[in-house]
């Protein structure tokens, strides 16, 4: 008999004893105890074999090994224990993404989408997505992110399927084959995802340039010691192609003399246009064009001469007001602190102004805030954003959404009222509107 | 349907049976400058009052109201 020392046990070499009433490191059955024995004894697998394989292993973190815990007990959350993981299981791989489209691959599961592309970007779900696919799409950069359903594939979301701005996230989440929720910083409105809290927008009300007209059945004002915001979507429809100027907003009975509005022109060759507020309060104020009471940006390249275009002008209460023209300030006038309007009723077409408005427009609201800071979210990438509770959540003193937002009837605004079609107010003053002269509805909107 | 326009004068407004054509009511119409004349439009069949009156297309209107005797200036 020898002794000698092994690294996990003291071996029994003794191939010619029993080690007890076993048969032996050479024989066939398992020992079953060594006691009474001294010096090394040395078991094989098939000593063990009712242990099962843990009694086996090494400890440590190569490839075979058993992990030992910690005095905290679990494996570190940091992955200090743990190697050789499948990619994803617990820790994001960050994709790329520079182009403005991708479709999405089983090989995206679990990771995070960068988007980081300065125009609009579309990722697509496709329908051979295993079951349980998921994954994170980031906006980092200027271009929104829409979230796209593939053939088959559905989509929903409680608002939008798209990006709320640079740097939110969107979560797509399988909750039945082919169907995906998604959640996260949505928009509050844009792509094709929604659920029974969507905002849609679907029409828009087009003037004929000749006398169509909308007029609010009460007054309504903006003072010069409040805080507002006008906001509202338009785009020209006249096929001339030559610069058309438009009066929008003439709210006043006695023609311009003294009143405040807007005018909207475009020059089609030129491939730009311009708003301009003729601000009755501000006339003999310091303003950007001296004493003539014009906030006036001058024709400028972000005004879309066919497009939609957003406009809003916002007061502070303290006589600064703001235009903006495509989420870009155009003109900033200080010193007015007149009314904007004092009893006006008609949004557009009042007769005795003798012009005509060629041109579409879409929610127009008056929203008793200053936005200016929050500009971005009202232009919302050129998509008309939802201003109620479930979207931006301004609280409009009057939203007039041009065909949307009705009871559900039928109609655009649900109403007819004689021959004339009625225009909602959203807000809680119900200040509705009648179209005048028969002006129609368009299905081209900003969304 | 298309719309057809027609441009009546201010005194003849009286004879407007307002169910037969698009615009509201004579407090609607779009008038020249001078206020002497006003537009009618409307779809289908020409109403009996304004049979004999020269007939316009939208952007033969159009052209007609972009003239100084129906668009005030606008300062700009």
């Amino acid at each position: 008999m020898r002794y000698g020392n092994s690294i996990d046990t003291i071996g029994y070499v003794g191939a010619e004893e029993d080690a007890s009433t076993g048969t032996g490191a050479g024989g066939d059955a398992p020992v079953q105890s060594v006691a009474g024995k001294v010096g090394a004894v040395t078991l094989t697998t098939n000593d063990v074999s009712g242990l099962g394989t843990a009694a086996t292993k090494n400890v440590g973190t190569a490839s075979g090994n058993l992990v030992e815990l910690d005095e905290i007990g679990l494996p570190a959350l940091n992955g200090s224990q743990l190697t050789n993981l499948p990619v994803g299981s617990l820790f994001n791989t960050i994709v790329a993404e520079t182009t403005t489209a991708r479709t999405l691959s089983d090989a995206d599961c679990g990771k995070v989408i960068v988007c980081s592309n300065e125009n609009a970007i579309t990722v697509t779900i496709p329908t051979d997505l295993t079951a349980g696919f998921n994954c994170t799409v980031v906006q980092s950069g200027a271009g929104q992110v829409t979230i796209a359903a593939g053939t088959s594939v559905s989509v929903q979301s409680y608002s939008s399927s798209a990006t709320k701005g640079q740097y939110s996230a969107i979560n797509i989440i399988p909750f039945a084959s082919n169907s995906y929720v998604l959640e996260g910083d949505l928009a509050a409105s844009g792509g094709s995802g929604s659920g029974s809290g969507s905002f849609t927008n679907t029409n828009s009300l087009q003037f004929d340039g000749v006398d169509d007209g909308l007029l609010a059945d009460s007054s309504f004002q903006l003072s010069g010691a409040s805080k507002w915001t006008v906001s509202f979507w338009i785009q020209n429809h006249s096929p001339s192609g030559n610069e058309n100027t438009y009066a929008i907003f003439n709210s006043e009975s006695t023609g311009y003399a003294g009143n405040s509005y807007f005018q909207f022109l475009t020059r089609a060759p030129n491939n730009d246009g311009s708003i301009i507020v003729i601000d009755s309060s501000i006339v003999a104020a310091n303003n950007s064009r001296g004493t003539d009471g014009y906030a006036y940006p001058g024709y400028a390249s972000n005004v879309s001469p066919s497009g939609w275009n957003h406009v809003a002008y916002t007061n502070d209460g303290s006589g600064t007001r703001n235009l903006y023209i495509n989420n870009i300030l155009g003109a900033t006038i200080t010193g007015c602190t007149g009314d904007f309007f004092t009893d006006g009723n008609w949004i557009y077409g009042k007769p005795s102004t003798h012009t005509g408005l060629q041109a579409r427009l879409d929610e127009v609201a008056l929203i008793p805030s200053d936005l200016s800071e929050s500009m971005a979210d009202l232009y919302n990438f050129g998509i008309a954003p939802d201003l109620g509770a479930d979207g931006l959540n301004v609280n409009p003193t009057h939203w007039w959404r041009m065909g949307d937002g009705a009871d559900g009837s039928g109609n655009p605004d649900g109403t007819v009222v004689g021959d004339e079609a009625q225009i909602y107010d959203m807000s809680e003053n119900s200040n509705h509107a009648s179209v005048k002269n028969q002006g129609s509805f368009s299905t081209d909107t900003p969304s | 349907m298309s719309r057809t326009y027609v441009i009546i004068d201010s005194s003849e407004l009286s004879s407007v049976n307002f169910s037969e054509v698009l615009e509201t009511s004579a407090d609607t119409l779009r008038y020249n400058i001078a206020g002497i004349q006003a537009v009618l439009k409307f779809e289908g069949d020409t109403p009996s009052f304004l049979e004999g009156k020269t007939q316009y297309s939208h952007s033969e209107i159009l052209a007609i109201l972009a003239g100084e005797e129906w668009t005030g200036p606008i300062d700009h």
